[in-house]
């Protein structure tokens, strides 16, 4: 095995064009990575360590969106106070992301491009419309994130392009963001989903939910808001909606049906509590 | 009892703790030997069937490659069963579970024995396997040894059938519990090197020293005093290093001797887990008869427990479970068997508790069961039927002292404010709270079945600067031996405890102690440790009245001094121990205790089960999320009847660790297995409970002393697991207002109760 570690783009795309694409995995947090092999998936024949890489870190805030290197840490998103101010499903997300010491080495580029149906912090960038900035041998461009993650671990990533940043755009909705592990800390998501929301007079003006571990991708709940925000359907009336949109799998995790019926439970409860219902049952 | 005391009852922090949490600990993976080989298990990937052909071309080609060593190579016995004799060290013919050891791959690193034992080839004839109780038990032919019963237990006492025609009221249900993985922080790991004069010395992390002693002697064809065996630092054990050490020391052994080098093997996590013992997997069928007013009248038990493909030490598992399947609770008449079943699965084993935890649930599920169906308070039905002095068992046995049980359900109730805390069923629209109360009983040491091997020893040495020196025969493994053997030797010698060094156990040091096992530490080896005072001390009280110029009567032994208690002139210790060195005395001796001779008949299963008995009650409180399923354990409030405690810190610390275990048994730990293979084998599958998860701890002891402990000292280890998960199964039952019959109670299945309850609820 190979080991590299750039110190510039310029020398990541020398080094990662100098092996045939196939052969290069990149490496940043690890913690996707590391255990792979500790379960004994094969070595990798290029291992190009990108942690060095100065144009992939850093918070950048604009006058309408922020940008998120892909090498910021899930712990540096969970500190920083731009972050904090607008968007907080996505620091909520950060707040229940595996434990200490995972945190503090994974990086939101990192969970991007594992690109996890239960991945945490895909929800709330799903809900917030973010952007993704990926930069290559060719130049940069950036894809919708919707459009980036194709399926379960697959991205739209070409061979020696790697993921700079994430653009979410200023938004002027709340949001929340909520998940189901089967235990406190260190657990994979049975369910997570993040709300955008704006409330007036009793109902949703906006609302945006995108719902994990549901489907082979985050998926947006669309056929559920379009109801309640534009058909003024009641949440009784529209929660079967759900169905619509997601297809979850029976896994040793949880059976299918559990994770539809939390999914619409707690959904239900939170988004009553949001409309001021008080107690959701 | 303990007013006298200088050390015992004193709190004393760990003192390996240190070592342990700053890394300087050496354990087995930190341990290199010149020249030293690795090896690595081939295991059987089939649940069961006849190896057909063994090709070792692939293998061979590794770089690195050794040896693969077979069956036909061992010179001695090919065999490991440590109670019955049915488990090959190596399987030749028939394997009958995935990760059955076929062979030992040897090769110059740890990743080139890997290779090697997953390249070589395997064909088998494979066999239609039994994975549940009630495959094995239908089984007509092609059973997995002899037969598919592994062995089977009884009590009979008095007349059940009649008693239950005179009972009010009868209550019957049926109870199962899930198996357990031990997930000790250290994997199974062992080395072996061959000394130039023939003796081979095998050290690892493991808890009972003379098991794998005789264990590797039998493998090797060779004489016990050909087999050292040292442990070395142990990162926990909970049971699963009683037994399967002697498959790893055997293993290892067997190599170095084979290639004439170190040999050292470690499993990774994901092997151990698919290789090694587990907790029994269990069936329950309870029929219970009762007065009116609560009195127990009769009970009908039926056990039947999931041993794996092996027996190992399911015989006497089986045992401790039928002693106390009714907990803590006078039943006049009763009728017990309890059967355990071969299957296709991994060996159940050994697992804190041993059999107690599974019946707790069965006993203290049927106590709230009948109390709600009497309409009574549950814990005045306990307190009603609770076992005291003078007293008799199920097996007839007569209580004669320390039976603090009923004392630990009222300071339970005492310290969780029980009485004001009647939570039944609250609820604040999302979630639910709830309080269960769940008592339990466990037979100190090996009991009847295992009397002939209860007995051990020290030897205490004084050095000629007044340090002593400790060696003992049971071990150390996270639960505090160290310490409490320093506490108690400083005590029994009157001498400051700082004096005192106890050694790593050291089969050339102790005669054969048995095993560590049974929270039989404090009781066995305190008791030995006064032996070996009772001798020390009027050698000490001579040379001390020389210095002193008294009479040996007169002087008086403690706070590190020997004192002529007429004139009050002292000696120091360290002078007194160069005294004896220039007076040419004996400065070392031996000490030894064994457990009284227990009177009990198998075939009735009547008599002295055990010598004596712990007791302890868990409240614990739950809140049930109605939405997911999801219950957090909001605390648990503990009182133990340990006798007389030694080390009140190492006593919360047991606690609190029986009590995150269970908490883990009772909610979230659950082995998926697909065709005989454990699919939850890693971290993020097998669902241990984090600091997050592990609920908060309130643990009170009643010190209720027995006269046949070291100063009244009972066992606690494996008492502090036993209540709690029964006690958190009461609790959700409590806040659910529906009856739970299993364990473990997953998110899933919590809310599957609540849609039986309310068929609306899965819906919003």
């Amino acid at each position: 095995m190979k080991y590299n570690r750039p110190r510039s783009l310029a020398q990541y795309f020398e080094q990662a064009g100098a092996v045939p694409a196939a052969g290069v995995t990149v490496l940043a947090g690890g913690t996707d990575l590391m255990p792979g092999y500790e379960n004994g998936r094969p070595l990798p024949v290029h291992l190009l360590d990108i942690k060095a890489l100065p144009e992939l870190r850093g918070i950048v805030e604009r006058d309408h969106e922020i940008e998120i290197g892909a090498l910021t840490t899930i712990e540096q998103i969970r500190a920083n106070s731009a972050i904090n101010t607008l968007f907080t499903a996505l620091v909520e997300a950060a707040d229940q992301f595996a434990g200490p010491q995972i945190r503090h080495r994974a990086t939101i580029g990192g969970n991007l491009v594992n690109a996890s149906p239960a991945g945490d912090t895909l929800p709330p960038l799903y809900a917030y419309g973010a952007v993704v900035k990926i930069t290559g041998p060719a130049g940069e461009r950036t894809v919708p994130l919707e459009e980036f993650i194709t399926g379960p671990g697959q991205t739209t990533l070409a061979p020696g392009e790697l993921v700079q940043s994430v653009i979410l755009p200023k938004l002027r909705h709340r949001s929340l963001f909520y998940k189901l592990g089967l235990r406190q800390a260190m657990a994979i998501a049975v369910v997570n989903f993040a709300i955008t929301y704006a409330v007036k007079n009793g109902a949703f003006s906006h609302l945006a939910i995108a719902a994990g571990a549901v489907a082979p991708k985050v998926v947006l709940l669309d056929t559920l808001t379009e109801a309640l925000v534009s058909r003024g359907a009641t949440i009784d009336d529209a929660m079967h909606l759900v169905d619509n949109d997601i297809s979850p799998i029976d896994d040793l995790r949880a059976p299918a049906d559990y994770r539809r019926t939390v999914l619409k439970n707690v959904l239900a409860y939170t988004l009553r509590n949001l409309l001021g219902g008080g107690n959701g049952r | 009892m303990t007013s006298t005391t200088q050390y015992i009852g004193k709190p004393f922090k760990n003192v390996d703790a240190e070592d342990k949490l700053t890394g300087a600990t050496k354990y087995i993976t930190d341990m290199r030997f010149d020249n030293m080989a690795w090896a690595y298990p081939i295991f059987s990937t089939v649940p069961f069937g006849a190896v057909r052909q063994i090709d070792l071309k692939a293998a061979r080609s590794v770089p690195g490659y050794i040896d693969v060593i077979l069956a036909e190579r061992i010179p001695g016995e090919n065999q490991v069963g440590v109670i019955v004799e049915d488990q090959p060290l190596l399987a030749g013919k028939t394997v009958r579970f995935i990760g059955d050891v076929i062979g030992i791959a040897v090769a110059e690193t740890a990743a080139a024995a890997h290779r090697i034992a997953k390249l070589v080839e395997i064909t088998y004839t494979e066999y239609e396997p039994y994975f549940s109780i009630a495959e094995s038990e239908s089984a007509t032919s092609q059973f997995i040894h002899e037969t598919n019963i592994a062995c089977s237990h009884r009590i009979l006492k008095g007349d059940p059938a009649a008693a239950f025609r005179k009972s009010d009221l009868i209550v019957e249900a049926e109870f199962s519990t899930g198996s357990q993985e031990h997930f000790y922080l250290e994997p199974q790991g062992c080395v072996a090197f061959p000394e130039k004069d023939g003796q081979i010395v095998v050290m690892g992390s493991l808890q009972c020293p003379y098991y794998v002693q005789k264990a590797v002697a039998r493998a090797l064809g060779r004489p016990l005093d050909g087999v050292r065996v040292i442990q070395a630092p142990t990162g926990g054990a909970f049971g699963g290093k009683e037994d399967v050490p002697s498959e790893l020391g055997a293993r290892v052994a067997l190599a170095a001797s084979l290639i004439n080098r170190p040999v050292k093997m470690i499993y990774k996590r994901s092997d151990d887990i698919q290789i090694t013992s587990k907790r029994h997997a269990f069936s329950m069928r309870y029929k219970v008869g009762v007065m009116r007013d609560g009195t127990l009248q009769a009970a009908e038990i039926t056990l039947q427990s999931n041993a794996g493909a092996y027996a190992t030490l399911s015989s006497v598992v089986s045992y401790r479970s039928t002693m106390q399947s009714m907990g803590p609770y006078v039943v006049p008449n009763i009728r017990v068997n309890s059967t355990a079943y071969y299957t296709n699965l991994p060996p159940a084993g050994a697992f804190r508790g041993f059999g107690s935890p599974q019946v707790a649930f069965g006993h203290e599920r049927m106590m709230d069961l009948i109390a709600d169906r009497l309409d009574m308070d549950p814990v005045r039905l306990r307190l009603k039927n609770v076992l005291k002095v003078d007293a008799k068992t199920i097996t007839g046995q007569q209580l004669s002292a320390s039976v603090g049980a009923e004392e630990t359900i009222r300071q339970a109730c005492r310290i969780s404010s029980w009485e004001t805390n009647q939570a039944t069923g609250s609820t604040d629209g999302r979630y639910r709270y709830g309080q269960g109360i769940a008592a339990s009983i466990y037979g100190n040491c090996l009991g009847a079945a295992g009397w002939h091997m209860d007995g051990a020893g020290v030897n205490i040495s004084i050095q000629r600067d007044g340090t002593v020196k400790v060696a003992f025969g049971l071990a150390e493994m996270g639960q505090g031996a160290l310490t409490v053997v320093a506490q108690m030797t400083a005590e029994a010698l009157g001498i400051d405890h700082r004096r005192v060094v106890v050694l790593l156990t050291d089969t050339n040091s102790v005669p054969d102690s048995g095993p560590s096992v049974a929270s039989r530490n404090v009781v066995m080896t305190g008791n030995a440790i006064r032996d070996a005072a009772s001798k020390l001390l009027p050698i000490l009280k001579a040379a001390a009245a020389e210095l002193l110029g008294c009479g040996a009567d007169d002087v008086t032994i403690g706070s590190d001094l020997a004192t002529d208690s007429k004139t009050g002139t002292e000696v120091g210790f360290a002078e007194l121990a160069d005294y004896l060195y220039r007076g040419n005395q004996p400065t070392e001796m031996r000490g030894w205790w064994h457990v009284p001779q227990l009177d009990f008949d198998p075939d009735t299963g009547q008599g002295e089960a055990y010598f004596t008995y712990s007791y302890a009650t868990h409240v614990a409180r739950v809140q049930v999320d109605t939405l997911t399923g999801q219950v957090q354990v909001r605390g648990v409030w503990a009182a133990h009847d340990a006798g007389t405690v030694i080390n009140p810190a190492g006593l919360e610390g047991q606690v609190e660790g029986g009590v995150a275990q269970a908490t883990g048994w009772a909610l979230t730990e659950n082995i998926l297995v697909d065709r005989g293979q454990i699919i939850t084998s890693n971290l993020s599958t097998y669902l241990l409970p984090t600091a997050l998860d592990a609920p908060p701890v309130e643990t009170v002891a009643v010190e209720d002393p027995d006269p046949r402990g070291p100063w009244g000292a009972k066992g606690v280890g494996e008492p502090a697991f036993i209540p709690a998960a029964p006690a958190i199964a009461n609790a959700i039952s409590n806040a659910l207002g529906v009856e739970v019959y299993e364990l473990p109670l997953t998110p899933p299945k919590v809310l599957q109760l609540l849609e039986e309850q309310e068929p609306t609820a899965g819906m919003p």
